[in-house]
């Protein structure tokens, strides 16, 4: 919290925030920073913003948002170091030479699993602390949930380690009913939220075995969803901006593991109601 | 202080004193009333405080705006029925004294 604070007494009009990580975290702070008057630079590694979370054309829409609402964006950008003087940051200094001033700056380069505890008391660790559908570890009375747990992916036959607050929640209720003698609670589709602006990116679904996009939707409107089709046409994800029915309907979609044709999915015409039944 | 009831999916009721300026999700979660998951925390990202307006209360509360992001949400939530609201978009106010609420038979 206190951190949170300081970042945002240092988001003045004026000021300028160095933001290193193109990922949600460095894309929500400098919608922030826009919002509070301040400049934004985003400084990330890899060719676009978002490069592990989302498809390019959600990279792209992304991109082209922030700088419209006039954030800064360098890509395929190194940091060598982040320089300053009497303990304040004053600027962030790229591989390729360039000083990027700042008068705050904010790093979001992705987590690492805390599971330092559980590898001391033996557990099986692989990206994150092993557990079950009740959140269960090797140990039966050790129960671990959250960000630091490789934990099973019923709908995609694979285990992951998802950052999100849905799957916190749930493995919390897993774990809950699990302690308590209760039914577990319902399988949910993995979810994720992120609010930038006026735009609200819902998630829905992990796409692993994707080898097709349909688009619906006006992504130049900024009101668009993008189905993840695999190569028999079963929707493993979607990814939907304001257009929350899309993403609501995609998630039930995604559930039944039902089969779609991408030309229905980019029909208007056709419901999500229809496309969901 | 506007007291809301909410009444779970058995029957069972909850009458609770609601500050003026809370949501009624919020009056539920605060004092554990089962029935509401609110998992969003009051964004309207999720759907999982769903509840039913009584049949008294149902002109005066309304449906969702035409378009708005509840509406949407609402769309494919758990068990819709026309008198269906996201209870994280229902502030309380002292004319909503007395509102009766029940929660569907599960949120997911």
């Amino acid at each position: 919290m206190a951190d949170a604070d300081r970042l945002k007494a240092a988001l003045q009009p004026g000021a300028s925030l160095a933001v290193i990580g193109g990922g949600y975290i460095g894309l929500e702070a400098a919608a922030s920073a826009r919002a509070l008057g301040a400049e934004a630079i985003i400084i990330e590694r890899e060719s676009r913003v978002l490069a592990r979370v989302a498809c390019p054309i959600l990279s792209e829409f992304f991109q082209t948002f922030h700088r419209g609402q006039g954030v800064t964006i360098e890509v395929d950008a190194q940091v060598a170091a982040l320089e300053g003087a009497n303990g304040r940051v004053g600027g962030v200094r790229l591989g390729d030479g360039r000083l990027i001033a700042c008068d705050a700056a904010l790093i979001g380069v992705g987590a690492v699993a805390n599971d330092e505890l559980a590898r001391e008391a033996g557990l099986t660790c692989h990206n994150g602390i092993a557990v079950d559908l009740a959140a269960r570890t090797d140990d039966p009375a050790i129960f671990a949930i959250g960000d630091c747990t490789s934990r099973p992916l019923p709908l995609y036959d694979r285990l992951g380690r998802l950052e999100s607050v849905p799957n916190a929640l749930e493995q919390a209720k897993q774990a809950a009913a699990m302690i308590c003698g209760k039914p577990p609670p319902t399988p949910e589709v993995p979810w994720f939220w992120s609010d930038q602006y006026d735009l609200r990116l819902q998630i829905a679904g992990l796409p692993f075995d994707s080898t097709e996009i349909a688009v619906r939707g006006d992504v130049e409107a900024a009101r668009f969803a993008l189905f993840h089709l695999t190569a028999t046409g079963t929707v493993q994800a979607v990814e939907a901006v304001n257009a929350s029915t899309e993403f609501m309907g995609g998630r039930r979609i995604i559930a039944r593991r039902k089969r779609l044709a991408r030309a229905d999915i980019e029909d208007m015409s056709i419901s999500m109601q229809q496309l969901a039944a | 202080m506007p007291k809301i009831t909410y009444i779970e999916h058995n029957g069972t009721q909850h009458p609770i004193q609601v500050p003026v300026g809370k949501s009624v999700m919020q009056g539920a979660v605060d004092n554990n009333v089962p029935g509401i998951d609110a998992d969003c925390g009051g964004e309207c990202a999720c759907a999982t405080c769903h509840v039913y307006i009584d049949a008294a209360w149902l002109e005066r509360i309304g449906r969702p705006a035409a378009g708005s992001q509840e509406a949407s949400m609402l769309s494919f939530a758990a068990v819709t029925q026309p008198d269906s609201r996201l209870s994280c978009q229902l502030r309380v106010t002292d004319a909503l004294d007395g509102l009766m609420v029940r929660m569907p038979e599960g949120q997911h």
